[in-house]
């Protein structure tokens, strides 16, 4: 039967175990695949501003062109060499985002991996908060029987000794039932001795406290992931003001553009002939082509600047989290350290209110006890005077009497251990442990 | 050739990664993050982190 008791527990545990395990598995593979995904957004959302880019610089250059009384789009071969060259402007450009681009790629793998390790990490932690759990019910079952052994015949043997006091009292031999009390007295601090032996024992500390850094350890790889996370959105944001650098070049083009063609509007007023001579195409070198060709050769050269800029915001981004993720570390560990005092120091103060109590109400108790025994000999003293006075006729009646005196006095006696037993500084203990793990 | 990131399933659909647009990756990687954290709390309940 016990075996099979065994048995059951062991498959209930090996089931438990199994759920956690595909659940941890669970958990990596659920990681794996969303830096996979973040990876594929960061690379995909570059291509698109890319796209976009390119083609608001190309419609821009054509915009100018219009604006110049060209008509570019138009497949003109006078235009041709034009077009080639905006071509060739566009090209560059379009080359030295998709350089920028791919640092940002690879700035974001690299950012994702790491995310990825410290989800890994936190994974780790977590399964190990697990066995550590396991390990304290372990201990437990392992050891509480032997506590339960050692216990079991002391309570056993209380029983008795109170159930001889009571039966002492009812005989009317106080001095019997004192002796038997006082024993009673001795087992049970015996036992709350015990008791509180295995509470502090220094297996069990230590599995708290392992359990205790574990969870700090992993409140604070969650808050690293956290903060970790955050340096993807300012590193999109980095790139993408990069590539608005470069419509910003295109804007101030397309604004002289424009103030040019309003002194023209004006100019055509007072000289219309002459204007018409002016070849648009050479102008349109002249304002557009060129200072287009100067802005993008510009943002070229200025392409591995910024892309190790973006690897250099990673880098500071991850060092400046993990380093305060030092600080709070030793700020948690800190503040574990003050809570971890300051619950002893409140167990300790709790313990020493409790004890007080428990002193109060020891001594409410042999009050009442003396009470009780007193008032237990006198109620015989007066039911034996009675029983003498009336004879063997009422003798009955006053061994009743006497009875159910004891009994008052019993439950009375019962009240009080409980009350002793419900601020018994064991579970205060206890209690205060456990809180002080979370 | 550039790297590609390939297929990914994700509760029982299968996405070409390299085929979708930010947007649809994006709406993606928030079910996905969902799920994550819906994981990460069961793990914790039963490791015996509740808060």
């Amino acid at each position: 039967m016990e075996n099979n008791n065994t048995n059951s527990v062991t498959l209930e545990q090996s089931d438990d175990l199994k759920k956690i395990s595909d659940l941890f598995k669970e958990l990596k593979d659920a990681s794996k695949d969303l830096a996979k995904a973040k990876m594929a957004y960061a690379k995909t959302k570059g291509k698109e501003t890319i796209s976009r880019s390119t083609n608001q610089f190309k419609n821009s250059m054509y915009t100018a062109g219009k604006n110049f009384g060209l008509k570019l789009q138009e497949n003109a071969n006078k235009y041709q060499e034009t077009r080639n060259e905006i071509d060739a402007i566009v090209a560059e450009y379009e080359l030295s985002l998709n350089t920028l681009q791919g640092a940002y790629a690879q700035v974001s793998e690299q950012h994702q991996l790491k995310i990825q390790e410290l989800n890994g990490k936190k994974d780790e932690l977590l399964a190990e908060i697990h066995m550590t759990i396991d390990e304290r019910e372990q201990f437990m079952q392992e050891n509480l029987p032997d506590l339960i052994n050692k216990t079991d015949p002391l309570k056993t043997e209380q029983k008795n000794i109170q159930d001889k006091a009571a039966e002492a009292i009812k005989n009317g031999d106080i001095e019997e039932a004192r002796k038997l009390l006082d024993k009673c007295e001795n087992i049970k601090n015996q036992i709350t001795s015990l008791e509180k032996d295995f509470d502090n024992s220094q297996e069990l500390v230590q599995i708290d406290k392992k359990w205790d850094d574990l969870s700090a350890e992993y409140k604070l790889t969650k808050y690293q992931i956290d903060e970790a996370q955050k340096i993807a959105t300012q590193l999109e944001e980095e790139f993408s003001l990069n590539c608005d650098e470069a419509l910003t070049h295109k804007q101030e083009l397309l604004a002289k553009v424009e103030k040019n063609k309003m002194f023209d509007k004006i100019k055509g007023f007072l000289s219309r002939s002459v204007l018409k001579k002016v070849n648009s195409a050479q102008k349109f070198n002249k304002e557009v082509i060129e200072p287009a060709k100067k802005n993008v050769s510009e943002f070229s050269k200025s392409i591995p600047q910024k892309a190790t800029k973006l690897k250099e915001q990673l880098k500071n981004g991850l060092s400046n989290v993990l380093g305060k993720g030092k600080e709070v570390v030793e700020m948690t560990k800190d503040k574990a350290r003050q809570t971890k005092d300051f619950v002893v120091n409140k167990a300790r103060d709790t313990r020493d209110v409790i004890d007080a109590k428990i002193q109060d109400v020891s001594e409410g108790i042999s009050t009442t006890k003396d009470y009780i025994s007193g008032k237990a000999y006198q109620t015989l003293d007066e039911a034996y005077e009675f029983g003498k006075r009336t004879k063997s006729k009422a003798r009955n009646c006053a061994i009743d009497k006497l009875e159910s005196t004891a009994n008052r006095f019993n439950e009375k006696a019962q009240e009080l251990r409980n009350k002793e037993q419900q601020i018994n500084p064991n579970s205060i203990n206890k209690n205060t442990q456990e809180q002080g793990l979370f | 050739m550039e790297n590609e990131l390939g297929i990914l399933i994700f509760e029982g659909k299968m996405y070409n990664l390299d085929k979708m647009n930010s947007e649809e990756l994006k709406e993606l990687i928030i079910k996905m993050e969902k799920n994550y954290k819906k994981l990460e709390k069961e793990a914790e309940i039963r490791s015996g982190i509740y808060n």
